[in-house]
């Protein structure tokens, strides 16, 4: 045992995630590969959060820590209305896909019937697409029957991605479902009402709060689907993103991505944990 | 005697595959009845039938004189203890005892003191607020046990309650469960795949085999008079013969082995000469010998010891009596003939067994 | 109302179909209207004229899909093409030694390194990209460090090339590669490979000749993960490439912008489209025939 944590005196009870205790410690250059793999990940990431604390109007180097681009973040109204309206649109589409989404993987679950396997992989397609695709179809779609292109557009396009997600997230919870402890309820005296609250709901529970939070981030963070499918009035926080990107690099996007990617971390560790549980 | 449950002509298919074929069977009011056999003989599926999990296909079920084929789960006044326990993993030990109660209404401390109860009865007082999850098998198995009893069904049905415990934890438990039936005096209905489970826990036993009931009655009948060669052959250890009957000779059948051996049978009087018989002798009931004896007149044939197997308390010897048919010969210790021995393989040996050990079987 | 509640669920219960359509019926109005329907509106529309002003004209046309031949268009559907092959190579090279050392790191690291890798899938993908562009321009850090160290004399040109579009979907969609390898590494069953050890393989013997083989439905499930955002990607060629670097995403986005070619641009998502589910048919039958591993 070459690796052990007790090698490493100063980190004695947490070794640096790249040399744990290993059962093949021989195989190092692969904690280097992928210690390097993880920097490649997150350094650009940490980059874009060191810069939004940057005093310097260029970013080009360090100049002192500063909250101003924070300051200036929250005295903008086109970010303040986007992420309202991004929030909006969030909230909306996760209710309506969970309730949809739920409804399709408890019929799935539960029912066997003809066309399955084809409604299946129609239900899967929304995942694997190009989402550039959906984005322009969907507004052809929108135009041909002169549908306002605003914040309902958005939703509506939102939906229909995350109805699948949903379905995937809920129906594995179900699949893991133990069908005896349905049947033990109502052996036990319980009618289907009683069994399906006290029993059936309690267990999909977590599942259910995982494929609403999934579903939220994956609206919040969508930029391709709402920029073909936003029209004016209605510019969702990635979409502004954007635009200000196109402009040129500015602190202020700096700032505000920092918010979102902490908003999304949350949001997918408490996704992480609960799907665990 | 009041029978509980009553099972009419009743047969239960699946697209295609029959579970259970046209079962008539009746269980009485405070017994300990088995269902044994292989798995896919349709012993769950029967008992998923009593539960009202399944509907039956043909024929009915009876629940204290009542016809309850169509009626829900929570309908009937029965409770099962699943296989794999199937507790609420999201509720403590006592709420999982308590939830049939919280169903019936009852007021709450007379909830309280049902489930203290129950828990006493199933030694486990003290656990209460655990989670299903920190509980090791064996008490896992008690909660479900306590789950279903503290409701006061007038059946219990029992799904291989026993089947994920180990060896030891298995063999307590059976002794735990008799004893908890007399204590509560339920019927219990009872699913094994296990044959000794089954032998020493029951008052009657019903043999299935591919959803047919092979044999019904006391552990002592099936064992000693198999009327199948399924169940000879499932239920212990069992040597057959095929024959044809060759005489009669007022007290015996002599029948001939299909390797030549002439042996004296118990008189059937429905047998006649020149008909084709199955019958069986077990392991136990046949002797070893040096040599022939005048002591023991019939069914004596020599043959050579082939393997010799010692399983501690006992031997068995597989003889050879010709090419094809080889029989095992269970020896206990301390049996007078093992101190002739000790044999070893190779060694010419003469068997016998008394005619009335044979026991003819239906095809 | 609980009785009438309970009556409602046996009445489903005896009629599996009718609730079978309640259960169904919300999903296949949303997916047949806001999804179906629009996918078919792009097959007709890419059969059609467009007209002098953007807008359709409903006269049939194959002239869309002979486009493709177009020197112009083929460059960049060739392009498109290149890029995503080297992205997926470059994802499965690395991403392999990563995937294989999460299946072997120790239960309390495994599940902080797996969070770590799906912690990047779920956030905003424009931000991330965005991210390389602070440190790929002109005055990037990359820049910075290399004029620093005096390694270069003038800042390299990094953003808007070809390379600045590779590094970006590379780190776009390095998760999508090494998540399915996890899986299927881990499912691997670690008795072979010393029974392999055993039988006198060395290391690289023993990674040929059993554990690529074994894992090779990961590495089919990961390249097609990979390379479907990959050929489609639209924000990261829009953002890190130039003009010169044009992708079939941001071809895409041009006929429905500035082009106004709404029929052509059909046709590009659609045969985007068709690339995308023919790689996903290849995926389900490979994955089917390796189902006996």
């Amino acid at each position: 045992m070459k690796n052990t944590p007790s090698q490493y005196p100063s980190l004695p009870a947490f070794p640096h995630p790249c040399v744990p205790p290993s059962p093949r410690p021989h195989i190092s250059w692969l904690d280097w590969i992928t210690g390097l793999g993880y920097l490649f990940l997150y350094a650009p990431i940490l980059i874009l959060i060191v810069f939004s604390f940057n005093n310097s109007r260029f970013n080009v180097v360090w100049k002192g820590f500063t909250l101003d681009w924070y300051i200036k973040l929250f005295e903008d109204t086109k970010i303040l209305e986007a992420l309202k309206v991004s929030l909006i649109v969030a909230l909306a589409s996760t209710a309506i896909s969970l309730v949809i989404g739920t409804l399709t993987a408890w019929a799935m679950y539960r029912y066997s019937f003809k066309g399955k396997r084809i409604l299946e992989g129609v239900l899967y397609l929304p995942i694997i697409i190009p989402d550039i695709v959906m984005g322009i179809s969907l507004t052809l779609f929108f135009v041909l029957i002169k549908f306002q292109l605003g914040m309902a557009s958005i939703i509506i396009a939102h939906v229909a991605f995350n109805i699948s997600f949903v379905m995937v997230v809920v129906r594995a919870r179900l699949q893991g479902l133990d069908r005896t402890l349905e049947e033990a309820a109502m052996d036990l005296g319980a009618d289907e009402v009683t069994t399906f609250f006290k029993v059936t709901l309690p267990l999909l529970s977590p599942g259910l709060i995982a494929a609403a939070l999934l579903a939220f981030t994956l609206s919040f963070d969508d930029f391709v689907i709402s920029f073909f499918t936003a029209g004016v009035g209605a510019t969702p926080l990635p979409v502004q993103i954007y635009s200000m990107v196109k402009l040129g690099v500015s602190p202020v996007v700096n700032a505000i991505s920092t918010l979102v990617l902490i908003i999304s971390f949350i949001l997918v560790i408490l996704t992480e944990k609960l799907q665990r549980k | 005697m009041v029978i509980d449950v009553e099972l009419r002509n009743v047969t239960k298919r699946f697209d295609r595959t029959t579970a259970v074929d046209n079962l008539s069977l009746q269980v009485y009011r405070g017994e300990f009845f088995s269902l044994l056999g292989p798995s896919g003989c349709g012993k769950t599926t029967t008992l998923r039938l009593i539960a009202g999990f399944e509907i039956p296909t043909e024929g009915e079920i009876l629940i204290n004189n009542q016809i309850v084929n169509h009626k829900r789960p929570y309908e009937r006044n029965v409770n099962t203890v699943f296989q794999n326990y199937a507790l609420f993993p999201h509720l403590t030990v006592a709420e999982n005892i308590a939830f049939g109660l919280e169903r019936k209404k009852l007021p709450r401390t007379e909830i309280r003191q049902r489930v203290a109860e129950a828990l006493e009865l199933v030694q486990l007082t003290g656990l209460d607020h655990r989670y299903p999850k920190q509980l090791s098998g064996g008490q896992q198995q008690r909660v479900a046990l306590a789950r279903a009893i503290v409701l006061k069904p007038q059946v219990l049905l029992l799904d291989e309650p026993l089947g994920a415990l180990d060896l030891k934890l298995r063999k307590e438990m059976q002794l735990e469960l008799k004893n908890l039936q007399h204590q509560v005096g339920i019927t219990f209905i009872y699913v094994t795949h296990d044959q000794e489970e089954a032998l020493t826990m029951s008052d009657r036993i019903a043999v299935l085999n591919q959803g047919r009931l092979e044999q019904l009655g006391a552990p002592e009948e099936i064992y000693e008079y198999p009327k199948t060669r399924f169940v000879a052959d499932f239920i212990g250890i069992s040597n057959f013969f095929k024959g044809k009957i060759t005489g009669n000779t007022g007290q015996r059948l002599e029948v001939e082995t299909e390797d030549g051996l002439i042996v004296k049978l118990p008189k059937e009087d429905h047998l006649k000469i020149g008909e084709k018989v199955h019958f069986s002798v077990r392991p136990e009931k046949m002797w070893l010998m040096s040599e022939m004896s005048s002591k023991n007149g019939e069914n004596q044939f020599p043959g050579f010891i082939e393997r010799k197997i010692y399983t501690g308390n006992a031997t068995h010897f597989i003889v050879s009596l010709s090419y094809t048919q080889k029989v095992t010969v269970l020896l206990q210790k301390g049996d007078r003939e093992s101190k002739r021995g000790p044999w070893t393989v190779g060694d010419k040996v003469w068997i016998s067994w008394k005619p009335e050990d044979s026991v003819i079987l239906k095809d | 109302m609980k009785r009438f509640r309970q009556q409602l669920f046996v009445f489903f219960n005896r009629h599996p179909s009718l609730s079978l359509l309640s259960l169904l019926g919300p999903s296949l109005f949303w997916m047949g209207i806001f999804f179906l329907v629009p996918l078919l509106i792009i097959l007709l529309y890419s059969f059609l004229q467009k007209g002098p002003y953007g807008g359709i004209i409903y006269q049939f046309t194959l002239e869309n899909y002979r486009r493709f031949l177009d020197p112009l268009y083929l460059t960049i559907l060739i392009r498109s093409f290149k890029l995503a092959v080297m992205t997926t190579v470059i994802c499965l090279v690395t991403g392999y030694p990563i995937a294989y050392r999460i299946a072997f790191a120790s239960k309390k690291w495994k599940n902080t390194l797996l969070v770590l890798i799906i912690l990047p899938f779920w956030t905003s993908f424009l931000i991330r990209t965005y991210a390389w562009i602070l440190l790929l321009r002109d005055t990037g850090l990359i820049n910075q460090l290399l004029l620093k160290f005096h390694i270069v004399r003038e800042p390299l040109k990094l953003l808007y090339t070809e390379g600045a579009v590779l590094v970006g979907m590379v780190y776009g969609f390095l998760p999508f590669m090494v998540l399915p390898l996890y899986a299927s590494i881990e499912k691997l069953d670690k008795t072979l490979l010393e029974a392999a050890e055993d039988l006198g393989a060395t290391p690289l013997w023993k990674f040929l000749r059993v554990t690529l083989p074994l894992t090779l439905p990961g590495v089919i499930a990961g390249s097609i993960l990979v390379f479907i955002p990959s050929v489609a990607a639209f924000v990261t060629p829009d953002l890190l490439g130039g003009a010169k670097t044009m992708m079939m995403g941001s071809l895409i986005q041009n006929q429905f912008g500035p082009a106004r070619d709404w029929p052509f641009g059909s046709a590009i998502s659609l045969v985007l489209m068709i690339l995308v589910l023919i790689s996903v048919f290849i995926y389900l039958r490979l994955t089917k025939e390796n189902k006996g591993i």
